[in-house]
């Protein structure tokens, strides 16, 4: 039941959240070594300046909503919209 | 800032958080659970696969919240081979929305005061010790000064963290997992099957849980040591279209599930941790109901019982780890050893296993022969798969 935006966070992030796919599981932020992801009702938010770029995420996400932030997408935006299957 | 003063404190309202709302409450202790979310037990991110046993042990089965009773179990091979598999214990499938919801109103009638929409932040501390937490509401920040903390918040906690409490979880003790839940699918109620591969479902399993009137729930989950991102959708997505067409989708969630050692040390002056949180979800099947209901009401009675002796630092919560050590930490590094077992297989091993169990009689397709055939190239793990299937 969220209301609220989903929203990738701080230009200086190393990671994109492709907020139409996020689904809010929070399981990369079981596995941040440095506690950088951070959850809320409507939210999830990677806090640039703690991540180490370790890239442990990535693969954590069900859905592939986590993308490294290469310099190919501009920072807070997301990567293409859809459906990631086939 | 608004400030209030609690016994105990629970931050999460899954099945952890509400059964130790309703095991501290019970000892006539103040007793208050917050969740993130605006109601309980949505989102659901799981199977709802679950023991009789395991529950009939806090309460009696209420109907409100069963879905189906599990009447056969499947294990299917890489190679097509279906393995009917015996079991003593009757299992059901949960309708967790209901279920979750019976939990809250159980906490409430136990007399803990639950809120929902309370995202807690921040812990309050002193010299070390945890002495409370803040959350916010609609933008507002409030303190609620507590004994004890309760950190019940799942496998996404931060909570324990705060607390210097080591939770973070390796890439091979993390599975990431999707569900849909299917209508209009031709399945067995109660035939519950689970699907084995390194291709099918790397380092993990699909599995079907059908819900009666044609209602399923279908999920996977996959090693995200073995994995890129997005793996468990696109996996998912392509068994359901093989299976079934394209089905309608009544509801569908990603999540994750700690396949981990549980948390070491669950316990700090002033703080407990439950549920996903303390990693207890079983590392072999993924399976965390039960251990989250039992972990759960463990850290309710002991920190209602440190409360009402006047000792709420590590030693007087010591008990809690006594209690689930008995309860769940031992199975569970039993069912870590024989995951990592498991993980080594190839398929061929996979298939030729299936293949010996079905040249057994029927009565004989137990798990415990299917694992002791299944690891029969790794003697060590004899005696864990004695145990664990009795
Ligand atoms: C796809 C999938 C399928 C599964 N299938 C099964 C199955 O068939 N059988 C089984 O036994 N187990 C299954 N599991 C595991 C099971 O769902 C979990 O083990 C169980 O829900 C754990 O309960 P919990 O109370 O510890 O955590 P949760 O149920 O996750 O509850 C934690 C709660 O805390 C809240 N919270 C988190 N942070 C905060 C905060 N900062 N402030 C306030 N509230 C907060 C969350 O909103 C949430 O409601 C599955 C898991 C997944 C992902």
């Amino acid at each position: 039941m969220r209301v609220g935006e989903k929203t990738s966070r701080t230009s200086e992030a190393p990671i994109l959240v492709a907020v139409e796919k996020c689904d809010l599981c929070g399981g990369c932020i079981g596995i941040c070594p440095t506690d950088c992801i951070v959850l809320t009702e409507h939210n999830l938010m990677i806090v640039g300046s703690e991540c180490i770029r370790c890239g442990l995420c990535l693969p954590a996400c069900p859905v592939g909503a986590l993308t490294w932030n290469d310099g190919d997408v501009a920072a807070g935006q997301s990567t293409e919209a859809g459906d990631n299957g086939k | 800032m608004a400030s209030e003063k609690y016994d105990v404190v629970i931050v999460g309202g899954g099945p952890a958080g509400t059964m130790a709302g309703a095991a501290a409450a019970s000892e006539g202790v103040r007793t208050l659970v917050l969740e993130r979310d605006s109601t309980f037990g949505i989102p659901v991110r799981c199977g709802e696969g679950v023991g009789v046993n395991q529950l009939e042990r806090f309460f009696a089965v209420d109907e409100k919240y069963v879905a189906a009773r599990i009447k056969g179990l499947y294990m299917h091979s890489p190679d097509g081979t279906e393995v009917p598999v015996v079991s003593s214990e009757i299992g059901l499938v949960l309708e967790r929305t209901r279920f979750d919801r019976w939990l809250a109103e159980f906490a409430a009638l136990s007399g803990a005061q639950l809120r929902t929409r309370c995202e807690v932040d921040g812990l309050v501390t002193d010299n070390g010790s945890v002495r409370g937490i803040y959350f916010t509401r609609f933008g507002k920040r409030h303190k609620v000064s507590a004994d004890v903390v309760i950190a019940a918040d799942g496998v996404d906690s931060r909570v324990a963290r705060w607390a210097g409490i080591p939770t973070q979880l390796k890439p091979a003790d993390f599975e990431s997992a999707y569900q849909f839940m299917l209508a209009g699918v031709d399945e067995e109620p109660g035939s519950c099957h689970f699907f084995f591969g390194n291709d099918i479902a790397p380092g993990g399993y699909i599995w079907i849980f059908p819900k009666g009137d044609k209602v399923a729930n279908v999920g996977i989950g996959v090693s995200s040591k073995l994995c890129d991102g997005g793996t468990a959708y696109r996996k998912l997505k392509e068994f359901v279209r093989k299976r079934w067409g394209e089905p309608a989708v009544i509801s569908e969630a990603a999540g994750g599930v700690p396949v981990a050692r549980p948390v070491r040390q669950p316990v700090r002056d002033g703080m407990i941790v439950a549920g996903d949180a303390a990693r207890h979800t079983n590392p072999l099947t993924g399976g965390g109901i039960s251990a989250a209901l039992i972990g759960g009401h463990h850290a309710g009675k002991v920190a209602a019982g440190a409360v009402k002796n006047g000792d709420v630092t590590s030693n007087g919560l010591k008990e809690y780890m006594s209690r689930i050590d008995k309860d769940i930490v031992k199975a569970n590094l039993r069912a870590y050893r024989l995951k990592e077992g498991v993980y080594k297989l190839s398929d061929k091993a996979f298939n030729r296993t299936a293949h010996q169990i079905m040249a057994l009689p029927a009565h004989k397709h137990t798990l415990r022969n299917v694992f002791l055939r299944g690891l029969v190239s790794q003697p060590k793990l004899m005696v864990d798969v004695i145990k664990a299937f009795v």
